[in-house]
């Protein structure tokens, strides 16, 4: 009897001491939660206002918390506790949408309120992770992917392809980004011919001509082809184009990333959980 | 006195469980609906995943028909929520674990196929099963909680004695980590 006790007093104890290790979840004191000390205060202020923003708009309820350490659990694990503790987002639309960063261990992670899943789905979480938030924190610049991801998410929210695409762009296969470009360079070329140049010396034209068979040739490097030949032939057709005055177009330039400002928002006044509910969607990352 | 008898006999009704034991009943089959409802979303992925891996590993055919047979087996063990017996939940965990083995080996395989780890297709539906396995963990945890407060109910006097005059309910079945459990590959991407 006595051993049963003892073992049972054991056993209590000692389960106390492994919840005892798990971080405790800091309070929910803003939209901008950030132990881990990522953002400068003007980067923190920028997010916040974002937040808030998309907050009053009635789209969700953002958070973003980052930590020094998530500890013995797994990202899932500490994740779904902050979910069910803050319970961001609605009680009935649960439309909540945290951000979480640790940094001992370097695990990124996106949990998605149980009334987004169908917009924000794990899919889409993944892509975001991979796309936007660890490229950029791989390049220390933990505000603007974090950014960029708000931006995503309100995109998908508001069905806005075109912001989606911009922000994440479909990589298309090299032939077909190199068929574009020649087609491309072909309609311009050939419109810019027609323009006459007044100057016709004979130096004049080998200059042109050597300048546009390197315009002409040095996209299609880039973009992977190694063929010597079909080089080769490119090169000559520049070339012809240029020597008898045909102009080269200038580069395209392939679209850039834009993020918005912060806009303004409410004064942070009061911050917390509207009782939403979290069942464990989203998706988590190492960066 | 005829007020304090009547105060202290209702708040003693409100207490003793004749509220409390219903909504535990209820809330325990709300959080079963829940995780039967994850179990089922996983196996809506397997399809698409097979076909997929057939189309870069056709001749992997043993560890393909394992998960596909497991599949079939899992999906005709439904449990409704109002008909729960341990015996029942021990066949149920054992049908989903077969297929979380299965699953594994099949992602396993699948690491030995570049191309077919690369493709967009396989990676989506890597994510979603990702998703899919959080969201059956957590399911669980919530039932296990939901069990543990139930059970506490009406094996805990007082709410146990309301529950011997009014109710009857037996304790309710409780997941347990199987052996198989323990011992299923942890599907890591």
């Amino acid at each position: 009897m006595k051993l049963l006790l003892l073992s049972l007093l054991f056993s209590l104890t000692s389960l106390n001491v492994i919840a005892q290790d798990f971080v405790a979840i800091p309070e929910l004191s803003s939209p901008v939660v950030d132990m881990g000390g990522f953002f400068t205060p003007e980067e923190k202020v920028q997010l916040e206002n974002k937040i808030q923003s998309i907050f009053q708009q009635g789209l969700m309820q953002p958070q973003i918390l980052t930590v020094e350490t998530i500890g013995p659990e797994s990202i899932e694990q500490f994740s779904i506790r902050v979910a069910e503790q803050w319970k961001l987002g609605g009680k009935e639309s649960d439309n909540g949408l945290i951000f979480i960063l640790s940094k001992a261990e370097r695990k990124t992670r996106i949990e998605v309120g149980s009334g987004l899943e169908g917009d924000i789905t794990d899919l889409q979480a993944h892509k975001m992770i991979q796309e936007l938030m660890i490229p950029s924190f791989k390049k220390q610049a933990f505000a603007n992917g974090f950014s960029q991801a708000l931006d995503y998410s309100t995109a998908i929210l508001g069905q806005d392809n075109k912001k989606m695409n911009e922000l994440i762009q479909i990589k298309k296969k090299p032939e077909y980004a190199g068929l574009f470009a020649f087609v491309f360079y072909i309609l311009v070329s050939f419109l810019f011919s027609f323009s006459r140049r007044k100057s016709r010396t004979k130096k004049g034209s080998w200059l042109r001509g050597l300048i546009s068979a390197a315009l002409f040739t040095l996209p299609f490097l880039a973009l992977g082809l190694h063929n010597q030949i079909a080089l080769g032939v490119l090169g000559l057709i520049g070339f012809i184009m240029g020597f008898f005055g045909f102009h080269q177009a200038g580069n395209y330039t392939s679209g850039g990333y834009h993020s918005r400002g912060g806009l303004g928002g409410g004064g942070s006044s009061s911050w917390g959980g509207g009782g939403g509910g979290f069942s464990g969607g989203g998706a988590s990352g190492d960066w | 006195m005829k007020l304090v008898v009547l105060i202290l006999a209702s708040l003693l009704i409100t207490s003793c469980g004749l509220q409390s034991i219903p909504q535990a009943v209820n809330d325990v089959e709300a959080k079963w609906a829940e995780v039967s409802n994850q179990y089922k979303r996983r196996s809506d992925l397997i399809p698409n995943l097979v076909n997929t891996v057939k189309g870069y590993a056709a001749h992997e055919k043993e560890t393909l028909e394992s998960v596909i047979n497991a599949r079939a087996n899992a999906t005709k063990m439904t449990v409704d929520a109002s008909n729960l017996t341990p015996e029942k939940l021990k066949q149920f965990q054992a049908a989903q674990g077969q297929l979380s083995q299965a699953l594994g080996r099949l992602m396993m395989v699948s690491e030995r196929y570049p191309d077919l780890k690369a493709s967009t297709n396989f990676s989506a539906l890597q994510s979603q099963l990702e998703g899919t396995e959080n969201r059956i963990t957590i399911a669980r945890q919530r039932y296990i909680q939901s069990v543990q407060g139930f059970n506490n109910l009406v094996t805990v006097i007082p709410t146990s004695l309301t529950n011997k005059w009014f109710f009857g309910y037996e304790k309710k079945p409780q997941f347990e980590t199987t052996a198989a459990e323990s011992a299923t590959p942890k599907v890591e991407f």
